[in-house]
């Protein structure tokens, strides 16, 4: 049965998503009124500037950002869940820099795009993510080492992208792009691989809801469900780093969206996976395209990198999270 | 039945269970004692291999439980640790994910899954409470909600790791009446207890643990007559007519 609360959760979301899209679409250094929108949206040959604006720069502009802030808050959502760890998030825990350190690799290869980058971002998020949720495993570590470890990894990761920089000078530029995190060379040819590598992940987490919060009740109640936990963790932290690896792979390292919106979505669900997931999917899409709308308008006509919005949103909530020293999850 | 065969086991290259020998019948209800620190609850964890046995075997109606898939284990065996997460969720899918072993593809809960969860909720007076968040409870009420997802499992075997915790001395009474039923209506209830005059009262039998091995099994009567629990806990119990006292003394 479906409860009133759920629907009426269901309906505003997809509503906030559809006015953030709406807003991303319509505002930039061209502004567009919605008769406008709708005559661009009909211009199928892209012969007005409307057309052109609309059609190769803010529909591949706000897609990605919806995609990847979906991507990035269900890794959250799903790296919170496996660790047992409300303050961890793909960007607190290394696994942006893990996949941010791959592409600057591609990059220094000549590797600017395609289902290569991608899948060296993955492997970059998902190599980082089995080592620090294999450190949290092996000693038991408390929410506050974790984050530590995150830390130290984000740290030594961005010294190796730093490394790399500095022998191969021409990578510097993508490096700059990536370390920020802006959606403004999002085309929609870049985006095809990551988008299906999205999807794909995204489709397969909702299948696996339940898993995830049986995960989330602790090792021992897990293994008495009758769950390979072992080889459940390293198949979410999988699907995890997928998400991660596509987004960042698409707009660079975005940080703190992982954090942000599964916090504010248990707010509101105060429910499982079954709600968080796919709410997170909606939420985290429409709080970037706002984000980045807000980014590249507000100081017009500089454009503001979004991550650095993001970085100025979320800080300080990570400091009143760590202050309040919980987050919806506990323990007895 | 449930056979415990020269069991050990520990944790890493350290021995905590030495050869711990005894049987879990359905229909019985076995508390088990012991002071902080002796095995009981690396003994309950073994059980339904959650901790790898070292030594020994652990036999489920005649066959290892080492061959079992873990879903079948857990369809036969509930299992409630003591320390718990306080996951973000409500009370009433904490207690659906009880049936968690039975989902079948597409790993969604039927509406029989619902009904057994409603049930359960329903045994241990917590339905009115299913649609609260288990954050916003009270460590009782909390624990009732564990409960409830156990009794969900529907298993043969239910081991409770210090149900009693949290709870006040109305609810611990009400819980140990429960237990009673539920290994009345044919289920081997193994729990671990601190609470002496309770365990005895309403337990079919008594296992007392002492640094890694059983050193007593037998009925609440005999434990509480071999002065193993004054050689153990240092107190002295008095059995009357089916009751149990625990005589302290002030030095």
């Amino acid at each position: 049965m479906i409860h009133k609360k759920t629907v009426l959760l269901a309906v505003g979301a997809l509503l906030f998503a559809l006015l953030s899209v709406l807003a991303g679409l319509m505002s930039g250094a061209a502004g567009l009124t919605l008769t406008e929108l709708w005559d661009a949206f009909a211009d199928t040959q892209r012969a007005t500037a409307a057309g052109r604006i609309v059609w190769y720069v803010r529909v591949p502009r706000v897609a990605g950002a919806m995609i990847c802030g979906a991507a990035l808050a269900v890794s959250g959502a799903v790296i919170q869940g496996v660790l047992g760890n409300p303050l961890a998030s793909p960007g607190m825990i290394g696994i942006n820099a893990g996949a941010g350190f791959a592409v600057v690799l591609c990059a220094a290869c000549g590797i600017l795009g395609g289902w290569r980058l991608s899948a060296a971002a993955f492997l970059g998020a998902f190599l980082t993510a089995l080592t620090v949720s294999a450190a949290a495993h092996r000693f038991g570590a408390s929410d506050s080492i974790v984050i530590l470890i995150g830390a130290a990894v984000n740290s030594l990761l961005g010294a190796c992208s730093d490394t790399v920089t500095t022998l191969v000078p021409d990578v510097s530029i993508q490096s700059t792009f990536f370390r920020a995190g802006d959606f403004s060379s999002v085309t929609a040819q870049s985006l095809r691989v990551p988008s299906v590598i999205i999807l794909c992940a995204l489709g397969l987490l909702l299948f696996l809801t339940n898993e995830l919060d049986v995960l989330g009740l602790g090792e021992e109640t897990a293994r008495g469900l009758g769950m390979h936990t072992g080889r459940m963790r390293v198949l979410f932290l999988l699907l995890a780093a997928l998400l991660a690896g596509a987004a960042v792979s698409t707009a660079g390292l975005l940080s703190f969206i992982g954090l942000l919106v599964p916090h504010a979505v248990r707010r509101l669900t105060g429910g499982g996976a079954g709600m968080l997931l796919p709410m997170c999917a909606v939420l985290g899409g429409a709080f970037t395209v706002l984000c980045d709308t807000a980014a590249r308008t507000l100081f017009a006509p500089y454009e503001l990198p979004v991550g650095i919005l993001l970085a100025f949103l979320g800080a300080p909530f990570f400091l009143f999270l760590l202050l309040r020293g919980r987050g919806g999850q506990d323990h007895a | 039945m449930l056979e415990l065969w020269d069991l050990r086991a520990g944790y890493g290259h350290s021995e905590v269970l030495h050869g711990i020998r005894a049987n879990l019948c359905p229909g019985q209800l076995v508390c088990i004692l012991g002071p902080n620190g002796c095995g009981k609850s690396t003994l309950l964890k073994t059980l339904p291999g959650i901790l790898p046995i070292t030594g020994g075997k652990i036999l489920l109606d005649g066959r290892a439980v080492t061959d079992y898939p873990r879903t079948a284990l857990a369809k036969r065996m509930a299992y409630l640790s003591q320390g718990r997460r306080i996951p973000a969720m409500t009370v009433g899918e904490l207690v659906l994910h009880g049936r968690f072993p039975h989902l079948q593809f597409p790993r969604r809960y039927s509406a029989e899954d619902r009904r057994i969860a409603e049930d359960a909720m329903a045994q241990m007076g917590i339905s009115a409470e299913a649609k609260r968040p288990l954050s916003a409870l009270s460590g009782g009420m909390r624990q009732s909600a564990c409960l409830a997802m156990a009794l969900a499992q529907q298993a043969d075997y239910i081991l409770l790791d210090e149900p009693t915790t949290y709870l006040d001395i109305g609810h611990q009474l009400a819980l140990m009446r429960l237990l009673r039923s539920i290994a009345d209506g044919g289920c081997a209830v193994a729990a671990i207890m601190h609470d002496l005059p309770l365990a005895l009262t309403y337990a079919d039998a008594v296992w007392v643990m002492r640094n890694g091995v059983l050193v007593m099994s037998g009925t609440p009567g005999e434990v509480c007559t071999s002065g193993v629990l004054h050689e153990v806990f240092g107190v002295d119990m008095i059995a009357d007519n089916g009751s149990y006292y625990c005589r302290l003394r002030r030095d």
